[in-house]
């Protein structure tokens, strides 16, 4: 039996003489895990479902490290949900890294926004096995990584988030590196464009990677894998699981080579179940079940064919349909949601049909002498008109009695989107053209 | 605008129809029922807007023909310029807009002269039918406004009072700002905040779970300590209750053993050899005794072996032939049986064949003629009769022939007579009339004895050759007489022949001649003679043979006898049955003796088993003898007593070895422990206090590790409880759920909202707008309908009341009773009409449809809608359809109108 031969805390400082790696390293890069999440699920039993996924998933990350010898599992933030992980799964997280300290394998976890590191939150009180190195400070740390010979193969430099709220931008702080090899560890919003929505998590820009010598950025914060930069590589996973509809598609891990200043990152899917949604919204021909059926059944042909893996799916119908009543009724759209999950194998379907309209002839009635001509023209100018926006937000709504509600003339104008199918749908009695 | 030309080329039940000069104010369009007119102005819809649905299948005025929907309308604008407009739906609908020799593709929009109307509103407002007139039956001015005036104007849109009211009521269920009630939002809330205690004892659940995990650590850390302890005091007692004990009986059993020595040697000796040694010498007395009876048997054994005598195997060895005798026995009985039966039967047989002959022969029966009879050949004899009967049969023809012959000849022997009277007097008649006619000179006459005198000639030519005739027939069959005559002869020669070769089948056999004729007698009387002497030949044949045999049984039988000592007489049956009686005592007696030779070798068997028995017992009292000398210095009592002694200390070592096994199953651990401590020097001595001490302390341990046990069993049960529960990772993921859950139901309030406070702002505005200008266009046209009794509608803004104004007065009454039922139908014709006007007010006039409006109405009331017309023709085109001759008239002679056929009703 092997076991983990590693130094803990053998961290180098900045001026230390570092030894040069001569041999490629090979990780493994995971974030958001976010274990025991809360799932977006009305059904109790699919919500455990999707824990156990999780935990699968996460196990299965375990299973590519070992099976790929990786040299190190790194961790970039957001690994469990703080005040919910439970004791249970503390325990599972446990055997995992005991599964990799057994085969002498290190693993790295910089803290997230949702598991800080300051010692009134879970992660600084986790009996972690000597094979963790926990970056928990927003002091960067940087230790070498060895192989099973006990040659360094590489560097690990990371940070972590101390409090919930880390506003500041990390990646700033992370020192330059002159040597080959080595790797930033960060959970951090990275800002491509000046168009991206802002963030409090850590922000940075792509500009803060650069230039700072090193080979691979492994970043986690953002839920869908993507690719932040090229030179130098820096790469978010996305999460192991998704955990609500709109995050779909097939979940899983990086495994990274480095070798000198260069990397390459490979996708390996490690999720076992996945979300996906099925959007319709040219409904307008269907008048009878059966050929919603059909249409149905196009289109998740399209969402299913792609893995055997378990997947929870959302059929979404939108837009003006004959059959409106009967998709008005939940009896129906539960009906619906059976037959697609019987048919399918999903593990759970969710038929959204909030958007489903009477099917209408707007353009009969715009610019007509009539209140419905009147109506459609108000409804236009409330899309442009501030004002009138802003007079509409004062009447009783429940979002903004609710607080949920931060700019009131984008939600109105949010509640105009389609407005005029439904004013002319109930307008126009059913028998009128 | 104007319609000034229809042309159409297919539409709904029309087809190539078409319809020029229609330019003027006003159209009749008559037709009957069904006649199309509802056709004619979805056409003209069609020209205005396009096709609606865009596609020929849903499209529901596409002939039933399958024709393609097709036509063209010519229009005369405000400005004067006219324009054609063609539609066409083929696959996909076709428009084109001809202005001043310039096409223009309009596909199916509609034409640029009546976008300033929506088509709903165009098929909803311009058309008007008698039942379209009624003024709303509630006579309230909301209900009114609702239908005309309040907004909607046509009937195709639900009153905006009602969707107000809707989009509110939808949207309270949802949720509402006050605590009234049970919208979807509070249940929701509700069940949130139950959630959120939930979650919080998953919470505390969570950290009980911990701290009962922290203490169970430390409970089984305190239980490892305790069997440590437990187990050191429990190998000290081990050590002095168990190993000391067992230690000490080992050492016992050791003693025990070397007392015993090797008794390997001694192990064949028995348990009491001297009782054995006893028991061998009176066994050998007993079998020399055994012995010696046994010889005085076998000698009487043997006696009676020699009894068998001579007589007796002569019997036995002819024992098959006997059997053989024994089984012909019965064949024997039957044969003699039947040659007594065939000697008594041959008389008999010799007496029916002497019966038989004396009907064919003419002698007596005699043996001699046995043989010739019998040798008769029967198919020769058949052949024969056959022939002579045949010939019988030609004999009997020829003689008929030859009768037959002469009498022909005989009847022939006689000529036919002259007819020589009948000449006479017809010579006599000539004569008579050549007589009269000389005298008369009568030519007739004279013609006439001419033909009677030619009659007598011809009748004695006649007579001569009838006579000629007959001799030549007469010639002829006495040629064939003779002829039969000879044919005759012959075949009685051929019968006497044949008659003689019959007789010499039977040779010299006296046969009666009268049986010498044809047919089956003769054959079937000899084949019985011949049957009956086959018969009588082969009993003859069967009595030779059965006596040969019985002479020859006879003769081998009495052989037997005297070869078995028998006495050779009598019957050969009894004879038999003598040779049985011998036979089965021969048998009897060869039993005995075979009785005997078995007893013989049972005696010698059991006497060799008894030699060898006693060799034995001789051998091994002995042996024994010997043993016990060696062990007890040649005195044999002594040998048995120290053998005896030393098996005793045998037996119990082995016991108490036993013993110990079953008491210590791990006795070779024991064993082992032993050696360790011996080897290790470790005493055996115990101090009785210390390992009271030491019991009490393990017993403590006992207690205490049976608690730390339970308590141990009761946390894991509990954890395992806590666990059970729901986790707080599953509850807030259900309450993000109703989260979302309720976002999604103030959003659809909030559309609700925003939707309701928008359509009452359009119905305000639009209100504001249109309303003064359609009431005061209508007030013009009701002064005109209601010939001036009524000039104005006017609104009361705080009542919210529609009133009218009587010409000449300032006051006004409320559109609603005691104002007469008419009077209110014509303020509805008056809104509807001045919606019209204000519709198309900012464009070009669009024409208007009525359809039988002015039909149910009296004199003067039509002519006041006859004035209200002209007065609307003045500014827009009206088409009046109607079946009515009586009313085109009437329109035609007050108005400036135009008359349009439909086609007629097929």
């Amino acid at each position: 039996m092997g076991g983990y031969s590693g130094r803990r805390g053998e961290a180098i400082s900045e001026h230390s003489l570092v030894e040069v790696p001569m041999k490629p390293f090979r990780f493994v890069h995971i974030a958001d895990v976010h274990l025991d999440t809360p799932f977006l699920c009305r059904e109790n039993l699919v919500r455990k479902r999707l824990r156990e996924a999780l935990r699968q998933a996460f196990a299965r990350a375990v299973d590519l490290v070992l099976s790929e010898r990786a040299h190190a599992l790194l961790i970039a933030g957001d690994l469990f949900d703080n005040d919910l992980l439970s004791f249970t799964t503390e325990g599972f997280l446990l055997e995992q890294m005991a599964r990799l300290r057994e085969a002498g394998v290190p693993v790295f976890y910089a803290t997230g926004n949702h598991d800080p590191g300051r010692t009134n939150y879970r992660a600084a009180h986790i009996p972690w096995p000597d094979n963790v190195h926990l970056f928990r400070s927003t002091s960067p740390e940087t230790v070498p990584v060895r192989d099973a010979e006990g040659d360094i193969v590489g560097y690990v430099t990371g940070v972590g988030h101390v409090t919930a709220r880390q506003a500041e931008n990390l990646a700033q702080r992370f020192p330059s590196q002159q040597e080959p090899g080595h790797v930033a560890l960060l959970h951090a919003w990275v800002r491509e464009t000046s168009a991206d929505p802002p963030d409090r998590c850590a922000p940075c820009s792509v500009e803060d990677l650069r230039g700072k010598g090193y080979a691979y950025w492994a970043l986690g914060h953002i839920h869908s894998r993507h690719t932040v930069c090229i030179d130098p590589l820096a790469c978010y996973p996305g999460n192991l699981q998704g955990r609500t509809p709109r995050e779909i598609g097939v979940k899983g891990g990086l495994l990274v080579e480095v070798t000198g200043r260069s990397a390459q990152a490979t996708f390996y899917p490690l999720s076992t179940v996945r979300w996906e949604t099925a959007a319709l919204d040219d409904l307008k021909e269907v008048s009878s079940s059966a050929e919603l059926h059909r249409r149905v059944k196009e289109r998740l042909a399209r969402v299913t064919s792609d893995d055997t893996a378990e997947f929870l799916l959302r059929v979404v119908l939108r837009g003006p349909c004959p059959l409106h009543r009967e998709l008005g009724q939940e009896d129906n759209l539960e009906a619906l949601a059976t037959e697609i999950e019987a048919e399918v194998g999903a593990l759970y379907v969710e038929v959204d049909a909030d958007a489903i309209l009477r099917p209408v002839e707007v353009d009969d009635h715009r610019d007509s002498v009539s209140v419905l001509g009147t109506l459609l023209a108000l409804i236009d100018e409330a899309r442009s008109d501030d004002e009138l926006a802003r007079r509409l937000a004062e009447e009783e709504l429940a979002a903004v009695s609710e607080g949920e509600v931060a700019d009131p003339v984008k939600y109105i104008r949010s509640l105009l989107v389609d407005l005029e199918e439904e004013a002319v749908a109930r307008m126009v009695a059913d028998d009128g053209s | 605008m104007r319609i000034v030309g229809l042309r159409i080329e297919a539409f709904g039940a029309l087809k190539a129809w078409a319809a020029e000069d229609l330019g003027a104010p006003v159209v009749v369009v008559r037709g009957d029922n069904e006649s199309g007119k509802t056709s004619l102005f979805r056409f003209l819809s069609a020209l205005l807007y396009g096709f609606h649905p865009a596609n020929q299948e849903d499209y529901p005025y596409v002939p039933w023909d399958g024709g393609i929907v097709s036509g063209e309308g010519r229009f005369l604008l405000a400005d004067g310029e006219e324009v054609t407009v063609a539609r066409r739906l083929l696959r996909q609908p076709r428009g084109e807009l001809t202005r001043r020799d310039r096409t223009e593709d309009i596909r199916n929009r509609p034409v640029p002269f009546a976008a300033h109307v929506p088509r709903p509103l165009f098929e909803d407002l311009y058309t008007i039918t008698l039942a379209g007139l009624s003024f709303p039956s509630g006579r309230v001015w909301d209900e009114l406004q609702d239908r005309l005036l309040g907004g909607t104007g046509v009937s195709f849109l639900r009153p905006t009072r009602l969707v107000v009211e809707e989009l509110e009521r939808e949207a309270s269920r949802l949720w509402r700002p006050d605590r009234r009630g049970k919208p979807e939002d509070k249940q929701l809330r509700e069940l949130f905040s139950a959630l959120r205690e939930s979650a919080a004892e998953a919470a505390r659940r969570d950290a009980q779970i911990r701290a009962k995990v922290h203490e169970l650590e430390e409970k089984r850390e305190r239980l490892e300590q305790l069997k440590e302890q437990r187990v050191k005091g429990e190998a000290l007692l081990h050590r002095a209750n168990v190993l000391n004990p067992v230690r000490k009986r080992l050492q016992r059993i050791r003693e025990l053993e070397e007392t015993a020595g090797d008794l390997q040697p001694f192990a064949d000796v028995p348990e009491d050899p001297l009782r054995i040694l006893r028991e061998l010498e009176d066994r050998e007395a007993s079998l020399q005794g055994q012995l010696a009876e046994l010889h005085e048997r076998r000698e009487r054994w043997a006696k009676a072996l020699s009894d068998l005598g001579a007589q007796y195997v002569h019997v036995l060895e002819r024992e098959s032939d006997i059997a053989g005798w024994l089984r012909q026995a019965e064949h024997l009985a039957r044969e003699m049986s039947r040659l007594e039966t065939i000697k008594a039967g041959l008389p008999a047989k010799r007496e029916a064949l002497a019966e038989a002959a004396a009907d064919l022969l003419t002698e007596p029966w005699r043996e001699d003629m046995e043989d010739p009879l019998a040798r008769v050949p029967r198919a020769e004899l058949r052949s024969r009769l056959r022939e002579l009967a045949e010939l019988e049969e030609r004999l009997a023809e020829a003689e008929a022939e030859r009768r037959a012959a002469e009498n022909r000849a005989e009847g022939l022997s006689q000529l036919p007579r002259p007819p020589w009277a009948e000449v006479t007097f017809l010579a006599a008649l000539t004569a008579l009339l050549v007589a009269f006619s000389l005298w008369s000179d009568s030519t007739p006459y004279l013609a006439f004895a001419g033909a009677v005198g030619a009659y007598a000639l011809y009748r004695v030519w006649n007579w001569q050759r009838a006579k000629a005739e007959q001799r030549a027939r007469r010639q002829e069959a006495e040629s064939r007489l003779v002829e039969a005559r000879r044919k005759e002869e012959a075949v009685r020669a051929r019968l006497a022949g044949s008659r003689r070769a019959l007789q010499d089948l039977f040779g010299d056999l006296p046969v009666a001649p009268s049986r010498l004729v044809g047919g089956e007698s003769l054959l079937l009387d000899v084949q019985a003679i011949q049957a009956k002497l086959e018969d009588l030949r082969q009993l003859r044949q069967e009595e030779e043979s059965l006596s040969q045999s019985l002479a020859e049984a006879r003769e081998e039988l009495y052989k037997l006898a005297a070869d078995c000592g028998l006495e050779v007489e009598g019957d050969p049956l009894a004879l038999i049955t003598r040779l049985e009686r011998a036979l089965e005592e021969a048998r009897e007696k060869k039993e005995s003796a075979r009785r005997a030779e078995d007893k013989l070798a049972d005696l010698e068997e059991e006497g060799e088993r008894l030699q060898r028995e006693l060799r034995e017992v001789q051998a091994k009292a002995s042996e024994l003898r010997e043993v016990l000398a060696e062990l007890g210095d040649d005195d044999v009592n002594l040998g048995a007593s120290r053998l005896k002694e030393r098996r005793m200390a045998a037996e119990m070592a082995e016991k108490m070895h036993a013993d110990l096994m079953v008491e210590f199953p791990d006795l070779e651990e024991i064993r082992a422990q032993i050696r360790e401590m011996e080897e290790t020097g470790q005493g055996w001595v115990f101090d009785d206090e210390e390992v009271d001490r030491v019991r009490v302390q393990v017993t403590e341990a006992q207690d205490e590790i049976a608690n730390l046990r339970e308590d141990i069993a009761r946390l894991e049960k509990d954890i395992e409880q806590l666990k059970d529960g729901p986790t707080l990772d599953l509850l807030r993921g259900e309450m993000k759920a109703l989260e979302a859950r309720r976002r999604r139901v103030w959003s659809l309030h909030d559309r609700l909202t925003v939707l309701r406070v928008l359509l009452l702002e359009a119905d305000r505005r639009f209100r504001e707008e249109h309303q003064p200008d359609v009431l005061r266009r209508a007030g013009r046209y009701l002064e005109v309908i209601t010939d001036g009794r009524y000039d104005r509608l006017v609104l009361d803004e705080e009542e919210g009341t529609l009133r009218l104004r009587r010409s000449g007065f300032s006051f006004t009454v409320p559109a609603d009773e005691p104002v007469s039922r008419g009077t209110l139908d014509q303020v509805y014709l008056a809104l509807r009409l001045a919606l019209v006007g204000h519709l198309d007010s900012a464009g070009e006039r669009l024409p208007l449809f009525l359809d039988e409006v002015l039909v149910n109405w009296d004199a003067s009331r039509r002519d006041r809608g006859l004035k209200l017309l002209d007065e609307v023709s003045r500014e827009r085109q009206v088409f009046l359809f109607t079946c009515h001759r009586w009313l085109v008239e009437e329109l035609c002679s007050r108005l400036d109108a135009a008359v349009v056929d439909m086609p007629e009703v097929g």
